[in-house]
């Protein structure tokens, strides 16, 4: 299934005009989305934070290499699968590795109380998205208000409410 | 070839492409050649080829100065290095992939003479594109072809 983004271009607005880019994706790659990066000069990390491939990193969910600095976080709905206790361990490893212009896009739940069905998300260009329903993951849904509470490095820019109790994010760092 | 039944420690250079089925610990430098791990494949190793098809199991970090392909079967744990990267549906992937598409780069030295990146976002367009620029490739873009038109 393809899905158009009116709020992912804006995520890449300030890269790559003149530098290479560095990206973190916190999901798995897809096909997809290493074609589209492919065409441009940049570092893409895969943080496969859900993967199931029986080599899950012990204590933190998230290791980053210490060199590493994004540009562009995309968190899909990652985070949504993650507990409490994992969420505040990977906003704290995330906020040591951002540039100080990083933007980020992400999907919340816009309620707890509405079911969420689990998705795989990966970049097709940078208006269109390529989404698959993966009913490996359990969600602890969590919605931006929640994410708020936490020490997240970054600010709600714009939202863009989705079908599915879903609600499409522009995130900017907090040091802007 | 090495087969399935071969396990081998330590640094393997070689002047002609390898197909591994067994396992590999230690380092594989194949400037010029590629390097396959079949199947049956588990190679834990910094690899430097040409070419790299990895359709077993790989951990370490990859250069090629040519292309990596990971298949449907294949799973890799690490960084790579290389100005084409293809992963398959089905192929699991956790590490840091550093594209450098070869026209755009040349391209972009030629244009401007630096080395470095820009410091500036404001910086005018005439190194690596932006994936916002209004030339970007279009969704069903070919990556092979993008890089021919750059």
């Amino acid at each position: 299934m393809r899905m158009s983004s009116a709020l992912l271009p804006r995520a890449f607005e300030l890269v790559g005009q003149g530098r290479k880019f560095t990206v973190l994706d916190l999901g798995s790659p897809t096909p997809q989305s290493v074609r589209f990066f492919n065409q441009f000069s940049c570092q893409v990390y895969f943080a496969g934070l859900l993967d199931a491939d029986g080599e899950e990193d012990e204590g933190t969910p998230l290791e980053l290499p210490a060199d590493i600095r994004f540009d562009v976080c995309l968190f899909w709905d990652v985070l949504n699968y993650l507990n409490g206790e994992s969420l505040d361990r990977v906003a704290k490893v995330v906020t040591d590795h951002l540039n100080d212009e990083c933007r980020g896009h992400a999907f919340f739940a816009f309620s707890q109380s509405v079911p969420y069905k689990g998705l795989r998300f990966g970049i097709e260009s940078v208006d269109r998205l390529v989404v698959e329903r993966d009913p490996c993951v359990v969600p602890h849904v969590h919605t931006w208000k929640d994410l708020e509470a936490t020490l997240w490095p970054f600010t709600n820019a714009a939202a863009t409410l989705l079908q599915g109790n879903r609600q499409e994010l522009l995130l900017v760092n907090h040091s802007l | 070839m090495i087969g399935r039944t071969v396990a081998i420690e330590g640094t393997l250079t070689a002047q002609e492409d390898i197909l591994l089925e067994g396992r590999f610990n230690g380092e594989v430098v194949l400037m010029e050649n590629a390097l396959v791990v079949g199947q049956s494949g588990d190679i834990r190793a910094d690899i430097k080829a040409k070419n790299v098809t990895i359709h077993g199991k790989a951990n370490g970090d990859i250069k090629a100065s040519d292309q990596v392909e990971i298949s449907a079967s294949g799973s890799m744990r690490g960084d790579i290095l290389s100005p084409r990267v293809i992963l398959h549906d089905g192929a699991k992937f956790k590490g840091r992939i550093d594209m450098e598409p070869e026209g755009i780069e040349k391209a972009a030295k030629r244009t401007t003479g630096a080395k470095g990146p820009a410091k500036s976002a404001d910086t005018p367009a005439s190194g690596p594109k932006s994936p916002v620029a209004s030339d970007a490739p279009a969704s069903n873009a070919n990556p092979a072809e993008s890089r021919a038109r750059a």
